[in-house]
């Protein structure tokens, strides 16, 4: 038997229970679902480059690792501790919040997301009441050596009319796989402001972000991902009610491991708008890889949709891999999608010396130059967090 | 003497385009180099400032003694040679502020000057802009991006200001202004001379001439000085053209 078949059985059979009956229940069933399901891998996945099934064979135990030496995050906000997926302050546990309808109402059916589902031995529960405006700062910790496996679980309701601004920086310390989910409600009306950021070297990040939007709802949301070890994500929007709008950027630097990011926006609904920029950098034998979609369903007319991914390919054994596709079924529609990939601009480099820049200087601004649009975009804290590691990680090519 | 040129010879995409130019300037003096188009004017700058798309076939380069075309792009830059661009590069993304907070840094390094604060560096940028009523807004903007064809030549002026170059090489800096614009770039050129320093402008046009007054003006034809004269020469050249030097060449 394997790790994750050891680990698996303790949960399923129930010797790991968290006692909290409502979550044990959607656990039960996700059980249920994965007995169904095999673990996908590059052969059977299309368009990934990250392989599910090796990290997850590659797992022996559960990490128990003492996460207290990450620093302090200085961003402003509510900050929840969660560490290993345990959340420290059980004001934003699964023993606080009465049973809610809403967890595990994920209908995408990700492996890593029943996975996680079927695994989480807590979850961080951030409920935005009506009307309500909120900021939260998540400061999710993972530490174990190689094999270990940390399951992080968080659902995020923002009810009619509330916002919130939610900032997740995710930190790692060893070689641990971290096991990622995040479903986002978001409720009528309601606006909401996400920062993904994940930090750090070594370990593996696994990761499924998912928003579903009501009328009238607006995201915005954008990621930066610089660290060294393998990291595959997959974000779904949905946006359920006319008028919602979606706005997902994002940024990576891959160096070393494989960058693996699949988003999937859905219009389900008319008149709602979405766009999406993902920019990456490959260097160092990195390699990133990218397949987005919009998908447009018959009737959702009037969407107004974008899709772009752009990268630079710096050296001769990185690599960029990028797909995006439209699915649309709808007639009176404004969609657009596509993807580039380049090298620095040599002239640029070269103006960049002429005053006195050295090419290294001339390159890594240029580089941050390419990265700035996002991030300024998105504008912030959380954003400025995000050029700052961006930064930090050209430094160091 | 602040730069020696001799028989430099240079190619680009396997053609020869500098064929022996012989070219001298000294400390506060301004040079003016005409030429019909394609003679070989921004070839030149550019192999002064090192662009690698040229390669120096044959002659020697001294820049304050020291053999230029052995520096690296940037070190030429920091020693004090500054190129105006013909066509100035657009780079999105990078502000103006933080590369130009960069050049000045490595241009102060390099005179063993300390580098300046956030807020000094500030009053720099204010009071050079000032020189060339360069509107303060650009300088919050990316390099070059979406600047019209006037501001980018403005701008190149504005980057000049802040590095205090020894030698400016001021490629075509007046084309794509209008009257008011050149008046005012040039005369703000023209407050930047020092006895120390010292431009080299190339132009087609006479006008710059009368706002920066040449103590020399050359003819490039063909990769090669053809003709030096005083700046009576530029006047000449407005009203005859070059059919006259071209003629004798051939
Ligand atoms: N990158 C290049 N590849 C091929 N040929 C080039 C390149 N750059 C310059 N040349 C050629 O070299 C010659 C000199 O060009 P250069 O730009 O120096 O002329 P110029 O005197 O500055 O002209 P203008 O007055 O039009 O600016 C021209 O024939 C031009 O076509
Ligand atoms: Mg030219």
């Amino acid at each position: 038997m394997n790790g994750l078949q050891k680990i698996f059985k303790q949960t399923a059979l129930g010797e790991r229970p968290t006692g909290v009956e409502w979550f044990d229940a959607v656990r039960h069933r996700a059980v249920l679902t994965w007995g169904e399901m095999e673990l996908p891998d590059t052969k059977t996945e299309d368009y990934r480059r990250f392989n599910l099934r090796a990290a997850m064979e590659s797992v022996a135990c559960r990490a128990e690792g003492d996460c207290s030496m990450f620093e302090p995050l200085d961003l402003e906000g509510e900050v929840v501790r969660c560490d290993n997926g345990r959340v420290a302050d059980a004001e934003y546990s699964i023993l606080t919040p009465p049973p809610i309808a809403e967890y595990g109402s994920l209908t995408s059916a990700i492996a890593s997301a029943v996975l996680n589902t079927a695994l989480a031995e807590d979850a961080v529960v951030v409920r935005v009441a009506r009307g309500e405006s909120r900021k939260v700062v998540l400061d999710s910790r993972f530490k174990g050596t190689k094999g270990a496996l940390a399951v992080s679980r968080v659902l995020v309701v923002v009810e009619e009319g509330a916002s919130l601004e939610l900032s997740d920086v995710c930190r790692t310390e060893g070689e641990v796989v971290a096991l990622r989910c995040r479903e986002v409600i978001v409720g009528r009306d309601a606006n909401v402001k996400i920062a993904d950021v994940v930090e750090n070297p070594e370990g593996t990040v696994i990761d499924h972000r998912y928003t579903s939007q009501a009328e009238g709802s607006s995201t915005r949301a954008l990621f930066g991902d610089v660290s060294r070890g393998a990291s595959r994500v997959d974000v779904v929007t949905l946006l359920n009610g006319p008028h919602a709008e979606a706005v997902c950027d994002g940024v990576y630097v891959a160096t070393h491991g494989v960058r693996d990011i699949r988003l999937d926006v859905q219009h389900l609904a008319g008149e709602c708008q979405s766009s999406e920029l993902i920019k990456g950098i490959a260097a160092e034998g990195g390699r990133g890889s990218f397949a987005g979609r919009i998908y447009v369903a018959p009737d959702s007319q009037k969407t107004d949709a974008s899709l772009l991914n752009r990268n630079i390919v710096l050296g001769t054994d990185a690599k960029i891999y990028t797909k995006p596709t439209l699915e649309i079924y709808a007639d009176d529609v404004k969609c657009s999608h596509g993807a580039t990939v380049g090298q620095l601009d040599p002239e640029a480099v070269y103006y960049m010396r002429q005053r006195g820049l050295s090419q290294q200087a001339a390159e890594r601004l240029q580089l941050l130059g390419f990265a700035a649009e996002v991030v300024e975009r998105f504008g912030g804290q959380a954003a400025e967090r995000i050029a700052a590691a961006v930064e930090h990680k050209l430094q160091t090519l | 003497m602040l730069l020696e040129v001799k028989n430099l010879h240079a190619n680009v995409a396997g053609k020869e385009v500098l064929r022996g130019i012989n070219f001298e300037v000294r400390p506060g003096e301004v040079h003016a180099i005409m030429g019909p188009n394609g003679s070989g004017k921004s070839t030149f700058a550019s192999v002064l400032a090192g662009n690698p798309k040229f390669e120096v076939t044959a002659g020697e380069v001294l820049y304050d003694g020291v053999d230029l075309l052995s520096l690296p792009i940037e070190e030429r830059a920091r020693q004090g040679l500054f190129l105006g661009f013909q066509y100035p590069v657009e780079i999105p993304g990078v502000s103006m502020a933080s590369f130009m907070k960069a050049a000045v840094a490595e241009r102060r390094k390099a005179l063993g000057l300390e580098p300046l604060s956030s807020a000094e560096f500030l009053k720099l940028v204010r009071e050079k802009s000032k020189i060339v009523e360069l509107d303060g807004k650009l300088v919050s903007r990316s390099v070059n991006e979406g600047f019209s064809g006037g501001e980018k030549k403005k701008n190149e002026i504005f980057q000049m200001a802040m590095l205090e170059p020894r030698l400016a090489v001021l490629d075509e800096t007046d084309s794509g202004l209008d009257i008011d614009a050149l008046r005012i770039v040039a005369t703000g050129v023209q407050r930047l001379r020092t006895p120390q320093n010292a431009t080299v402008v190339i132009t087609h046009y006479q006008r710059l001439l009368d706002y920066i007054i040449p103590d020399f003006v050359h003819v490039l034809y063909k990769g090669q000085i053809i003709y030096s004269g005083d700046k009576t020469l530029a006047l000449k050249l407005e009203r005859e053209g070059y059919d006259w030097l071209i003629g004798s060449q051939q």
